[in-house]
C-alpha cells in the first residue's frame, strides 16, 4: 500500500498498482525504494485526489502508455474525442472540478485521465461561437474593437460556406 | 509527447495581465490549452479560428502552437476555394510538424481539388481519412517518407463513383519495379472545371473507364493540363464519344517540359493538339483515333479546305481532325518530334505531306494505314526526296539541291497495309535509302519493318532485302 498526502494534509492509502498509474508516483516510488514514507502531493487537494484514485481504481490493470510512446501513438489519441461510458459518467462534474482533475492528471502524469478531461472540454467547446465559449467558461473578451475587427477580417474567408 | 515551439511559458500559468478571467479555465497553462485545442481541432473544422477569437491569451496559444493545426478537417459543403484557403493556412501554421487530413465529401469529384494543396508538402502528410462518397483511411507517413517527389497522377473517369472502395487506394506503388515511386489515383465522374491550385505532377494519365454519361470536354482537359505546368508525360485514353464539343475559343496551354504524349480512342485529338504549346515534345503516340462520324464543329483554319486528293476514307472527319491537330501543333511550336506512332489514326494525304515536310527531327515512324493513306505514303513525294530538278537521278547525283523528307528517319514500321502496292513501296524506299546511304549515311534508315501487307510479295522482299540487308524485316 502507498500513502499519499494531499495539499490540505489529508492522507489516502491506495494499492501500489493503483497509485502507480500515475507516472509521477511510480517514479517517486522507484526513487525512494521500499519505504513506508507517505508521498506528499502539494498540488492536489483531497477532493480531487479522491476522484483521481476512483479513476485509477477503475482502470487498474489496463496497459499504461509506454514511457517512450512515439508521436504516432500520440496522434492516434488525438484523432477522436470519443469517451467511454464509464469515463463520461466519471467526468460529469462541475467545471471547477473538471479543470482541477485536468491539472491534477497533468501534474501526476496520468495520460489517459488527462485525455478524458481535455476531450470533455473539447466536446463542450464543439460547435460554439467565441462568444458562447466566453460565456461557458466565464472568460472576458479583452480584445479591443480594432483587434476584433482585424480578427474578423483575417477570418473572413472562412465565412464563405 | 511532442510539443510545439511556443513562446509563452508552457509550464506556468499565464500572467495575470493576459488572463481577464475568473473561471477555472483561466488557470490552465498553455501546455494544457494546447492539449484541449488539439482535440477540438480534430473534430471541428474551424476550431482554431474560433478558439483564437475568444481572448488574447487563447489567440496567442493558438497562433503559436503548430500542434493545434495538425488535423485538417475539410468537407465539400463549403466552397472549394474556402476549403483550399483553409488547407493552406493549416499547412502553414502546423509547420514543421506533420499533419492529418480528414475529408468528408458528398461528391467524390471534389477529392482532387480538396487534396491538391497538400501535395506539395506530402513529406509532412501523415494520415488521410476520406468519408462520405468514398471511404478510405490510410497511413501515409511510412510511404511518403521514402519519396523524393510525388510525380504521377492517374485520373479514372467513370460513372460509378460508388464502386467498391476496397479496390480503390488514393496512393499506390507505381510499379513493383519502382518501390519508391508512388502514384496518386483519383476517380471522377467529370473533370474539374478549374484547378486553382497548381499540381506539381510530371506524369498525368486520364482514362475513361467506361462510356461516361458526362464526357470529358476539351476545355476541362486543357484546364487540367494548365494546372500541371511541370508535366513531362500526358496520356488520354477515351471511349470515342460521339458528342460534338465546342472546340473554339479554347485556351492555349504551355507545357514547356512535356516530352511524351499519348492520345488513344479519343475525339478530342484536334482540340488538344491544336491548343498545346509543347516545344519539347519528342514522342507522340496516336492510337485508335479513327471514327466514322463527325467529331467536331465547323472549322475554317488554314488547311481545313476540302481534301483535294479525294482520298477514299471511312473516317473523313477524324482524318481531318487528326491532320489539322498535327498541323496546328507543328505551326504553333515546331516540336522536335523524334518518334511518331499512328495506329488506326489517319490523316488526309495533304496532312501527311504537310507533317512530313516539317518533322525534320523524326527518327521513328510507325503506322497502321488505311487504303488511301497507303496511297499517300507510297507516293514518292511523301517518302523520298523531293527534288527541285524533277528529272534528277537521286542515286547518282550529289547535288545539294535535293532535300529528303524526314531526313533523320531511321526506323520505319508499316503494318496491316493491305492495299499498299509492293512495287510502290520498293520503288520509293529504294530510291530514298540509296540516296541517304550515299549522301547522309549518318542519318540513313536503320530498320524497316513491313508487317502483314497483302500486296507485298516475295519478289518485293527479295529486292528490299538485297538493298537494305539486315536492316529489313518482313513480319
Amino acid at each position: 500500500m502507498v500513502t499519499l498526502v494531499t495539499s490540505d494534509n489529508e492522507k489516502f492509502t491506495a494499492d501500489k498498482e493503483v497509485a502507480e498509474r500515475s507516472v509521477l508516483i511510480k517514479n517517486m516510488l522507484e526513487d525512494v525504494g521500499e519505504s513506508d514514507q507517505p508521498i506528499p502531493l502539494p498540488n492536489v487537494s483531497s477532493s480531487v485526489l479522491k476522484k483521481v484514485l476512483e479513476y485509477c481504481e477503475h482502470h487498474r490493470g489496463e496497459p499504461l502508455p509506454a514511457a517512450d510512446a512515439d508521436t504516432t501513438q500520440d496522434d492516434t489519441r488525438k484523432r477522436t474525442t470519443d469517451i467511454s461510458e464509464w469515463d463520461q459518467k466519471f467526468i460529469t462534474v462541475d467545471q471547477e472540478m473538471l479543470f482541477e482533475i485536468i491539472l491534477a492528471a497533468n501534474y501526476l502524469d496520468i495520460k489517459s485521465l488527462l485525455d478524458v478531461g481535455c476531450k470533455t472540454v473539447a466536446n463542450m467547446i464543439k460547435g460554439k461561437t467565441p462568444e458562447e465559449i466566453r460565456k461557458l467558461f466565464n472568460i472576458v473578451n479583452d480584445f479591443t474593437p480594432e483587434e476584433e475587427a482585424q480578427i474578423k477580417k483575417e477570418n473572413e474567408w472562412a465565412e464563405d460556406r | 509527447m511532442e510539443f510545439s515551439t511556443i513562446s509563452v511559458d508552457a509550464r506556468s500559468s499565464p500572467s495575470p495581465s493576459l488572463i481577464p478571467v475568473t473561471s477555472p479555465a483561466g488557470n490552465l497553462p498553455a501546455e494544457l490549452l494546447i492539449e484541449i485545442f488539439a482535440f477540438s481541432a480534430s473534430v471541428d473544422s474551424l476550431a482554431p479560428l474560433n478558439l483564437g477569437s475568444v481572448c488574447r491569451f487563447w489567440k496567442k496559444v493558438v497562433d503559436e502552437s503548430p500542434r493545434v493545426w495538425q488535423v485538417v478537417v475539410l468537407n465539400d459543403k463549403r466552397s472549394i476555394a474556402a476549403s483550399q484557403a483553409q488547407a493552406k493556412l493549416w499547412i502553414r501554421r502546423s509547420a514543421p510538424l506533420h499533419f492529418d487530413v480528414k475529408l468528408h465529401v458528398e461528391n467524390a469529384d471534389n477529392i482532387l481539388p480538396l487534396l491538391a494543396p497538400f501535395l506539395p508538402v506530402f513529406h509532412r502528410w501523415s494520415q488521410l481519412t476520406i468519408t462520405g462518397a468514398r471511404e478510405e483511411s490510410v497511413c501515409l507517413s511510412d510511404t511518403f517518407s521514402r519519396l523524393d517527389t510525388l510525380n504521377d497522377l492517374s485520373i479514372s473517369l467513370c460513372d460509378d463513383e460508388h464502386a467498391d472502395d476496397a479496390c480503390r487506394s488514393t496512393f499506390v506503388q507505381y510499379s513493383p519495379l519502382w518501390p519508391n515511386r508512388i502514384a496518386m489515383n483519383i476517380w471522377l465522374t467529370r473533370l474539374p472545371n478549374e484547378m486553382s491550385t497548381p499540381l506539381q505532377f510530371t506524369t498525368l494519365s486520364i482514362t475513361e473507364q467506361s462510356l461516361c454519361s458526362t464526357l470529358p470536354d476539351p476545355a476541362a482537359v486543357l484546364g487540367l493540363l494548365q494546372a500541371c505546368p511541370r508535366l513531362e508525360s500526358f496520356t488520354l485514353s477515351g471511349w470515342k464519344n460521339p458528342e460534338v464539343h465546342e472546340f473554339h475559343n479554347l485556351p492555349v496551354v504551355s507545357l514547356p517540359r512535356l516530352h511524351t504524349m499519348h492520345l488513344r480512342r479519343t475525339t478530342l485529338a484536334r482540340a488538344i493538339l491544336s491548343n498545346v504549346d509543347v516545344p519539347s515534345l519528342s514522342k507522340l503516340y496516336l492510337a485508335n483515333l479513327n471514327v466514322s462520324y463527325n467529331v467536331g464543329s465547323e472549322f475554317y483554319e488554314p488547311g481545313d479546305s476540302e481534301d483535294e486528293a479525294h482520298d477514299y476514307s471511312q473516317s473523313p472527319w477524324s482524318d481531318q481532325a487528326t491532320g489539322m491537330g498535327l498541323r496546328n501543333l507543328i505551326t504553333r511550336c515546331s516540336p522536335p518530334i523524334k518518334t511518331l506512332e499512328m495506329d488506326f489514326s489517319d490523316m488526309r494525304t495533304k496532312d501527311f505531306i504537310y507533317v512530313f515536310d516539317r518533322l525534320t527531327q523524326l527518327e521513328d515512324f510507325s503506322s497502321l494505314l488505311k487504303p488511301y493513306d497507303e496511297a499517300a505514303l507510297a507516293d514518292s513525294s511523301s517518302w523520298t526526296s523531293t527534288s527541285q530538278e524533277t528529272d534528277h537521278d537521286t542515286c547518282l547525283s550529289p547535288s545539294p539541291s535535293l532535300s529528303v523528307r524526314l531526313p533523320r528517319l531511321r526506323n520505319l514500321e508499316l503494318y496491316n497495309c493491305h492495299r499498299m502496292s509492293g512495287d510502290a513501296v520498293v520503288e520509293t524506299l529504294m530510291q530514298r535509302v540509296r540516296y541517304t546511304d550515299r549522301f547522309t549515311p549518318a542519318a540513313t534508315m536503320q530498320e524497316l519493318i513491313i508487317d502483314d501487307c497483302d500486296l507485298f510479295k516475295a519478289g518485293h522482299e527479295e529486292i528490299l532485302s538485297k538493298e537494305f540487308g539486315r536492316r529489313f524485316r518482313l513480319d
